[in-house]
C-alpha cells in the first residue's frame, strides 16, 4: 500500500514537471481560462436592452403620440423607427432593422379619452430571434397597460403587486452568469489537460515506457487524475479570485464547500477525459470526442435555459450530468447564498459520478494496455 | 496547362478526402454530431416558460387571502408552494426550490375588506433574466384579474388596475411561439463551425506535427494549390453535413422551412468557406494538435455560441464587444440561417449578410497564403 502511494507520488511529480516545463501546456493551462472569463463575462447576456422598435402611429390625435413618448423613456429601446405604412413596418421587421413592431391604431386616443372603451394597439414581434421577443413583448404589454391605467380616471390607490429581483438586483447580466462561467472555464481546462494526456503519450511513443514502469494501471490512472485535479483546481481557484475581487461578487458560503464540491467535481470531468483519451488512438479523436461529451453536457445542465424547461424525461437524463450539480452548487455559493444544507445534497450526486467515470477510465485503461 | 493544374488539385483533394476518412472519428464529427446537437438545441434548450415554480408566503390566514391564493394555485402558469412565512419561503428561493415567492402580508385580507387595494410583493429570482419578466407578467395578471373579480363580489367598483389600453400580440414567422423553431436553425451555426473549423485545425495541425506537410511542400505544388487542396474537402464534407442538418430539422423536429434550397447552400458556403479559412489559419500558425486544439476552441467554438446571438443578446453587450461580434462570421450566418428556415428569401438580408461574410473569408484566406511558407526553416 505504501509502496504503491509512493509509486503514485512520482508518477505525479513526473506529470507534474512535464506538464509545466513545456511552454505550450502552461498556456494552455492558464491563459486560455483567463481570457474566456474576461471575454465571456462581459459578453453573455440574455437581457433585452438596447433593442430597436417600429412604430406605424395612424393615431392623429395626442394620445398616440405620448403613449409613443412612453416607450421612448424605456432604457429596454435603444432606437424608435418611425414609419408611415404597413410595408415599412415589414420591410423593418423582415430585415432585422427592429426586432418588434407596434401599430397604434386611428381610433386610439377616442378610446383612451372615452373613460369606458378600451383601444387595443397591435404588437408584431420576430420570432426569429427565440431569446428576446418573448420578453420584449412582456416589457410592450406592460408599458401599454401602465400607461392606459395612468390615463384611466385613476381610483387613487397604493395597493399593487410590487416585484423586487433578487440575486441580481442591478439587472447584471454577468453577474447572473457567472457561476455558470465558472462552471464552464472548470470544464474546459480540466477535459483538455485529461483527455489528450493518454492519446498524446501514445502518439508521442512515451506510452510503452509508462506501460513497462512498476506502476499498475489503477496507479496510473490515479496519478495522472490526481495531477490534473491539482492543476485544475489552482486553475479553478484563480478564477474565483477574479469572480471575488476583479467583479466584487462574494462567495457567499464556506471556501471548503467550494473546494470540496470542485475536487469531486473536477475528478468525475477528469475520469471522463481520461476514458475518452484511453478510447482514443490519436490527440485528434481524444479532441474530437471532448468536443462530442461536452457541448452536450454543458448545454443540457441548465446553464444557457433552466432544466425545469426540458421535457420530463430529458430532466430525468440530466440526473448524472456533473455540470448540473457544479451549476447548483456554484450559483448557491455565488449568487443566491444557497444554506449548506441544499449545496450539501449535490455532493452526493457529484461524488457518485465522480466514482463511476472513475471505475470506467480504470476498465478502459486496463484494457488499452493488454 | 491549366488543365494540369487542375488535374493535380484534384488528386490533392482525393488524397485529402481519403485521409478524411481513414480516421473514423471524422466521420463521426460530420455526421453523428450534427445529430446530437440538433437533438439538444430540438429539445434540451428551451425558453418557453413552462410550470414556474412559486412560493406563497400566506402570512395572513383571512378568507381574501385564502381566495388570493386558490387564484394563483388555479391557474396554468404556476405550480404553487405553500410556505407558512416569509423566511422560510425566502430560504426556499435562495436555495433554488422555488423561482419566485409572492408574499401575501398579515393585513392583507382586512385591507381589502375596507375597500383598498392591498399590496403583495413578489421577489424573483433575477438570475434568469427573461424568466423574471415573464413571471411578473404571469403574476400580475393573475393578480389583477383576482381583485377586479373579488371587488365585483363585493360591489366594490372597478380600480385603476384595469388599464384603457390592450395589447394585441403577434409573433411573426413563428406563429406556434416555439423557441425550438428558432433555435435549431441556429444550432446549425455550431455544427458547421465545429466540423469546418476543428476538423480542418485538427488534422492539418497533425500533418505540420508529423512532417508530413513538409512532404507535401516538397513536390511540385503551389502553395495556392495546395491551400485549396487542403480546404475543399473539409468544405464539401460540411456541406453534406448541412444537407442533413436541414432534413433533421424539417423532418424530425417540424421546424418550417420557408426559404429555397439555393439560398440555404448559398449562405452555408459562404460561412463554411470562413469555418475552413480559419481552421487552416490556426494550424498552420501552431503546428502543434493540443495548442490549436486550445485556440480552436477559444476562437471558434465559443464565438459562434455565443457571439451568434441565438441564446444570448448581443444588443445587451458592451460596446466593444458589440463591435468584435462583427468580425465573426456568426452573426451573420446565424441571421441568414433563421430567416431562411422561418421567414423566406428576404434576399436584401441575406446578400447583406453574405458579403459581410465573403469579406471575413477573403481576409482569412490571404492570411493564410501568408502564412503558409513553402520553404522549410
Amino acid at each position: 500500500m505504501l509502496e504503491s502511494i509512493r509509486r503514485i507520488l512520482i508518477l505525479v511529480r513526473k506529470e507534474l514537471t512535464a506538464t509545466l516545463t513545456d511552454p505550450i501546456g502552461r498556456v494552455v493551462l492558464f491563459i486560455p481560462p483567463i481570457i474566456q472569463f474576461l471575454m465571456f463575462s462581459f459578453a453573455i447576456s440574455q437581457e433585452v436592452v438596447n433593442t430597436r422598435v417600429v412604430i406605424l402611429n395612424q393615431d392623429v390625435g395626442l394620445e398616440g403620440a405620448s403613449l409613443m413618448k412612453s416607450f421612448m423613456v424605456e432604457p429596454v429601446f435603444k432606437e424608435i423607427i418611425s414609419v408611415t405604412n404597413y410595408d415599412e413596418l415589414d420591410a423593418a421587421l423582415e430585415t432585422q432593422r427592429a426586432i418588434a413592431a407596434v401599430v397604434i391604431p386611428q381610433d386610439f386616443s377616442r378610446r383612451v379619452l372615452s373613460g369606458s372603451e378600451t383601444a387595443t394597439i397591435q404588437v408584431t414581434l420576430d420570432g426569429r430571434r427565440a431569446n428576446g421577443s418573448a420578453a420584449l413583448g412582456g416589457y410592450i404589454s406592460q408599458i401599454a397597460s401602465q400607461y392606459g391605467a395612468s390615463a384611466a380616471l385613476a381610483t387613487s390607490s397604493n395597493g399593487g403587486l410590487i416585484t423586487r429581483r433578487w440575486f441580481n438586483p442591478n439587472g447584471l447580466a454577468r453577474v447572473a452568469f457567472m457561476p455558470g462561467l465558472v462552471c464552464i472555464i472548470m470544464t474546459t481546462v480540466g477535459m483538455i489537460v485529461s483527455a489528450t494526456s493518454i492519446a498524446r503519450e501514445r502518439e508521442l511513443g512515451s506510452f510503452e515506457q509508462l506501460v513497462v514502469s512498476p506502476l499498475t494501471p489503477v496507479e496510473i490512472v490515479i496519478g495522472k487524475a490526481a495531477t490534473a485535479v491539482a492543476l485544475a483546481t489552482i486553475s479553478a481557484c484563480v478564477i474565483l479570485l477574479l469572480v471575488v475581487f476583479g467583479f466584487k461578487t462574494p462567495l457567499q458560503g464556506p471556501l471548503w464547500l467550494f473546494i470540496l464540491s470542485t475536487i469531486l467535481y473536477l475528478t468525475a470531468i477528469i475520469c471522463v477525459g481520461l476514458f475518452i483519451s484511453s478510447v482514443s488512438t490519436t490527440q485528434q479523436q481524444a479532441t474530437l470526442g471532448l468536443f462530442l461529451f461536452m457541448p452536450p453536457a454543458i448545454m443540457l445542465s441548465g446553464f444557457a435555459t433552466p432544466v425545469e424547461n426540458m421535457p420530463d424525461w430529458l430532466q430525468f437524463l440530466t440526473l448524472p450530468n456533473p455540470v448540473r450539480w457544479q451549476l447548483i452548487v456554484l450559483k448557491g455559493l455565488l449568487t443566491h447564498g444557497a444554506s449548506a444544507r441544499s449545496i450539501g445534497v449535490c455532493l452526493a450526486p457529484l461524488a457518485g459520478v465522480a466514482l463511476v467515470t472513475f471505475i470506467c477510465a480504470v476498465f478502459m485503461f486496463k484494457r488499452r494496455m493488454e | 496547362m491549366r488543365s494540369h493544374k487542375l488535374e493535380r488539385l484534384w488528386a490533392l483533394v482525393w488524397k485529402e478526402w481519403l485521409q478524411v476518412f481513414r480516421d473514423p472519428s471524422a466521420g463521426l464529427v460530420a455526421f453523428v454530431l450534427p445529430m446530437i446537437m440538433l437533438f439538444i438545441f430540438g429539445y434540451g434548450l428551451s425558453l418557453d416558460a413552462k410550470r414556474v415554480k412559486l412560493g406563497i408566503a400566506l402570512e395572513d390566514r383571512g378568507a381574501v387571502a385564502r381566495a388570493f391564493w386558490d387564484a394563483f394555485a388555479g391557474t396554468e402558469y404556476f405550480d404553487a408552494l405553500f410556505y407558512g412565512n416569509r423566511s422560510e419561503a425566502e430560504q426556499a428561493l435562495a436555495d433554488g426550490d422555488v423561482r419566485a415567492v409572492l408574499v401575501v402580508p398579515t393585513d392583507f385580507s382586512r385591507r381589502f375588506e375596507r375597500g383598498e387595494v392591498p399590496s403583495a410583493q413578489l421577489l424573483i429570482d433575477g438570475a434568469e433574466a427573461n424568466l423574471s419578466v415573464i413571471i411578473e407578467g404571469y403574476a400580475l395578471g393573475v393578480y389583477s384579474k383576482f381583485v377586479e373579480r373579488e371587488r365585483l363580489e363585493r360591489g366594490l367598483g372597478s380600480t385603476a388596475l384595469s388599464s384603457a389600453v390592450t395589447v394585441e400580440t403577434q409573433m411573426r414567422y413563428n406563429e406556434s411561439r416555439m423557441t425550438r423553431n428558432s433555435l435549431v436553425p441556429g444550432s446549425i451555426v455550431l455544427i458547421l463551425a465545429m466540423i469546418g473549423t476543428l476538423l480542418t485545425t485538427m488534422v492539418v495541425a497533425r500533418e505540420w506535427e508529423r512532417g508530413t506537410m513538409e512532404a507535401t511542400l516538397a513536390t511540385s505544388v503551389g502553395k495556392f494549390e495546395m491551400i485549396l487542396g487542403k480546404l475543399i474537402p473539409y468544405f464539401l464534407l460540411g456541406l453534406g453535413a448541412a444537407t442533413l442538418c436541414a432534413v433533421i430539422a424539417r423532418h424530425a423536429f417540424f421546424v418550417p422551412f420557408r426559404g429555397s434550397a439555393a439560398a440555404y447552400y448559398a449562405t452555408s458556403s459562404v460561412f463554411l468557406a470562413c469555418a475552413t479559412s480559419q481552421g487552416l489559419l490556426i494550424s498552420t500558425l501552431c503546428r502543434d494538435q493540443t495548442l490549436a486544439s486550445s485556440i480552436a476552441l477559444l476562437s471558434s467554438f465559443l464565438p459562434n455560441f455565443i457571439f451568434s446571438g441565438v441564446l444570448f443578446e448581443i444588443d445587451a453587450m458592451p460596446s466593444v464587444l458589440r463591435a468584435l461580434t462583427y468580425a465573426f462570421p456568426a452573426r451573420y450566418y446565424a441571421s441568414c440561417l433563421q430567416t431562411v428556415f422561418m421567414a423566406g428569401d428576404a434576399w436584401s438580408l441575406l446578400l447583406k449578410n453574405m458579403a459581410a461574410m465573403g469579406v471575413i473569408a477573403s481576409c482569412l484566406f490571404v492570411a493564410t497564403i501568408a502564412a503558409t511558407r513553402t520553404s522549410l526553416e
